[in-house]
């Protein structure tokens, strides 16, 4: 077989490969072809650029094939036909070497030392002069942030100005990247990493306490599966987490193998840690769509950019999500679409390991999440849908299906055969199901009620513009975006998912909602420098909106020592069997040793209670301390309560004031543990029950 | 290649071992935690994807893919070995790491065989 080295592809159409470029001669006679029909149909072919694609699958040429990656190689053509029809397919990188730009052949060489130091261009250089200026700026800004000036707007008060400089500084570093027609994957994912850094580092790296009152009870359920050494017994309406304990009983392997006392340490990092291992699916994912760098990189910081719904904390959704989007790139970078060279399998299918090694991530899915399952199978069944997938994707299905149904019978059984009538009620509803996490503003604080719109419009955005992708871009139509950005509908109009379901599906849509985004954003070869302030603004407009979803509810998501040290002492500090009252969930760790103490909340408690609540506090209070029959009750009340209260105006403005008042000033109530920020209650009910 | 084959064969055992340390040990800390994390899921793509963990023609994206898989693969490992001693009430920490170094080092065992029999139907087909 004769072989002839060639110089570097034409920018369109090159890879980014470096090594020597081997053709045979079949190669040679198909790159002619494909030149002498880009010829004829000129700017159509690259408005168009699948007519070509299927002009060369006719002429049994396997395009987008790379050779065998088992160490032998295929026909060495195949991986140029590839190059020489790359007009014709879904964007490849846009680096072709220092010359490619003038289209004329060179004197191939190869690379000497690091190919990107000698393909660097200025802007490349530039993103690599910001990035340290940028992260720079970042930690000092953290110096001495007052967290008491949060108001209304959270964090985004209490952040100085120079963490918004350093913050749009990335950003315009990241556009100049972007317009760098040779900048590394390397510098991109610098990029990112400090993006996600300046995210989601920046409130572990302020706070003194794990954030999220959410996070703290998942803490709480690892602490009653250690002391349990499983099942919780009386876990009450905890009991969902024994039946799906997957997430927690890997932390408690971990904390027992570790020797570490309790996940609090590294639950605070969870979100960055989350983030940033989100990376990897989603890269693999835009990497089996494209080789455009620009449009992988420009994709991934949209992701990030517009990810908002904050379901990233340490919970058994972030772990599931994770997995879950790591099983949707094994599957898509394994379909016939990919861009990714496809490990060999007899009749174009799984190799049989690799379908074991999905089939062991769904298993850990299933039995740690109750909706992530169902995301899995639905993004799973509509990728199934075109006929070329199937031989991928239903053996991925009828696994996921398969050990769905046998957790559900069995682990979970009880669970499911209590709610089952609740399901089947919610199916004929679907409007309601998809809009009722949306329908709570009329007593927000005004604050709140802005920062939801904002929040609805950057979502809205993203759909609106993924949808305009697939209108305009019409090679997306082949790949399988327009299925992973469909797939959690189904799930959204079947279940409210307690009124979470809307941004959970938001969340498992938006991985391909923003690559779609940047095929629109960011065409190659397109005129880029007319698009980029467009660009600019826009990245810049979703990643101010991330801010206000993100950092607006700090008021109530933060906690000081004084409010764990309060809530330590409820849970800890009495007999077993107390009732312990609070008006909302905000509190840190009001969970912990829920085996042993029963709950109430306020804002939890019917339309009537609510009432007799706000006429007369001590008053409404008594249904809820009868709970406890002979044994103790407490009231916690802490400032994140009041936040809590205020932001979301689950209870009338001054209620807490009243509460607190009339507690200090009735003889029935003791305090027990008082600081700045929390104080605790005994209920000691005097003889004769008379009150102030 | 064949190091990192001892490597993660021996992993579970030493884990195991670095249990017996002192719970405030920073070894322990970081032997365990690695293993956990990093070793089952290696060991299975060691056997099952090991194209995965060279760079081939598809240079990182196939090493991103190889980290991807093993990682995922560990907190799944680990995760269903946890639920399944809990589930059955039988959960010790030493039978949990136990249960992990032995699939460990079976996954690479296998893939050591695997590769040596590919290697003697190589050289048999007077290919080498």
């Amino acid at each position: 077989m004769d072989y002839e080295v060639t110089p570097p592809p034409p920018p369109q159409s090159a890879t980014a490969s470096s090594v020597p470029y081997l053709r045979t001669g079949r190669t040679i006679i198909a790159d002619r072809v494909s030149r002498m029909r880009r010829r004829r149909s000129g700017h159509a072919a690259r408005s168009n650029p699948h007519q070509l694609v299927g002009a060369s699958v006719a002429h049994g040429v396997d395009v987008g094939r790379e050779p065998s990656v088992n160490g032998r190689r295929r026909a060495a053509g195949l991986g140029k036909v590839q190059e020489s029809t790359s007009a014709a397919l879904p964007p490849t990188t846009n680096d072709a070497g220092p010359d490619a730009s003038h289209g004329a052949p060179r004197k191939w060489a190869p690379p000497a030392g690091r190919p990107w130091l000698r393909r660097a261009g200025p802007a490349t250089w530039a993103a690599f002069v910001v990035l340290p200026a940028s992260v720079t700026l970042w930690l000092l800004s953290l110096r001495h942030v007052d967290l008491d000036a949060m108001g209304d707007l959270g964090l985004l008060q209490a952040l100085p100005v120079l963490f918004w400089i350093a913050v749009g500084l990335l950003l315009l570093g990241f556009c100049v990247a972007l317009a760098g027609r040779r900048t590394p994957h390397g510098c991109f994912a610098l990029y990112v990493l400090a993006l996600i850094g300046m995210i989601h580092a920046t409130p572990p790296l302020l706070y003194h306490e794990l954030r999220y009152s959410w996070a703290w009870k998942h803490v709480a359920v690892v602490d009653a599966m250690l002391r349990h050494k499983g099942e919780v017994p009386y876990a009450g309406g905890f009991d969902i987490y024994n039946q799906w304990p997957g997430f927690f009983q890997l932390n408690a392997l971990i904390l027992r193998a570790t020797g570490l006392e309790s996940p609090l340490g590294y639950a605070v990092w969870a979100q960055a840690l989350a983030n940033v291992l989100m990376l990897g699916p989603i890269l693999v994912i835009f990497r089996s769509l494209t080789t455009d760098r620009r449009l992988i990189w420009g994709a991934v910081w949209i992701y990030y950019s517009c990810a908002w719904v904050g379901q990233d904390y340490f919970a058994p959704q972030a772990f599931t999500f994770l997995l879950c989007a790591c099983v949707i790139a094994l599957v898509v970078r394994q379909l016939p679409s990919s861009r990714l060279p496809r490990p060999d399998a007899p009749g174009g299918g799984w190799p049989l390991g690799r379908l074991v090694l999905v089939l062991v991530i769904e298993a850990a899915i299933v039995s740690s999440h109750q909706l992530t399952p169902l995301m899995m199978i639905s993004a799973l069944a509509l990728l199934s849908f075109p006929k070329r997938n199937r031989r991928i994707a239903l053996p991925a299905l009828a696994g996921a299906v398969v050990l769905t149904v046998a957790w559900y019978a069995t682990v979970a059984r009880p669970y499911v055969s209590e709610n089952l009538a609740g399901f089947v009620s919610a199916l004929t509803r679907p409007e309601a199901n998809l809009w009722s996490g949306l329908s709570r503003l009329a007593d927000a604080a005004p604050s709140q009620v802005m920062v939801s719109w904002i929040d609805r419009g950057l979502s809205g955005g993203v759909f609106l513009l993924a949808a305009l992708a697939l209108l305009t871009r019409t090679w997306t139509r082949r790949t399988p975006l327009l299925p992973l950005v469909l797939f959690p509908l189904p799930l959204a109009l079947v279940n409210a998912y307690g009124g979470e379901m809307i941004f959970r599906a938001y969340m498992f849509a938006l991985p391909a909602a923003a690559f779609l985004i940047a095929t629109l954003l960011m065409p190659s070869g397109r005129r880029p420098q007319a698009r980029r302030p467009v660009v600019a603004v826009l990245l810049a407009a979703m990643l101010g909106s991330l801010f206000f979803g993100y950092y607006s509810k700090e008021g109530m998501n933060h906690f000081s020592r004084d409010e764990v040290a309060a809530t330590r002492y409820v849970t800890t500090k009495t007999p077993p069997g107390s009732v312990i009252i609070s008006v909302t969930f905000a509190a840190p760790g009001l969970e912990m040793q829920y085996d042993r103490h029963e709950r109430a909340e306020i804002t939890e408690e019917g339309l009537g209670a609510k009432r007799l609540l706000v006429k007369d506090p001590l008053a409404g209070l008594e249904p809820l301390l009868r709970r406890a029959g002979s044994k103790p009750a407490y009231v916690l009340l802490n400032r994140a309560q009041y936040e809590d209260v205020h932001l979301n105006g689950e209870m009338p403005p001054g209620f807490m004031d009243r509460l607190e008042t009339d507690l200090a000033g009735s003889r029935d109530f003791t305090p027990v543990f008082r600081s700045d920020d929390a104080v605790v209650y005994r209920y000691d009910p005097t003889t004769g029950g008379g009150r102030r | 290649m064949i190091a990192l084959r001892c490597l993660v064969a021996l992993s579970g055992w030493i884990a195991l071992a670095a249990t017996g340390l002192p719970e405030t040990s920073p070894a322990r800390l970081v032997v365990t935690s690695l293993f956990l994390l990093v070793c089952p899921g290696l060991a299975a793509v060691l056997l099952w994807a090991g194209e995965s963990l060279t760079r081939g023609t598809a240079g990182a994206a196939r090493l991103l893919e190889g980290a991807l898989l093993a990682g995922a693969v560990s907190l799944s490992l680990t995760a269903l070995v946890a639920e399944a001693l809990f589930l059955t009430h039988t959960f010790t920490l030493t039978r949990a790491v136990l249960i992990l170094a032995v699939v460990c080092s079976a996954l690479v065992l296998a893939s050591s065989l695997r590769g040596e029999g590919r290697r003697a139907h190589r050289v048999a087909a007077g290919k080498d």
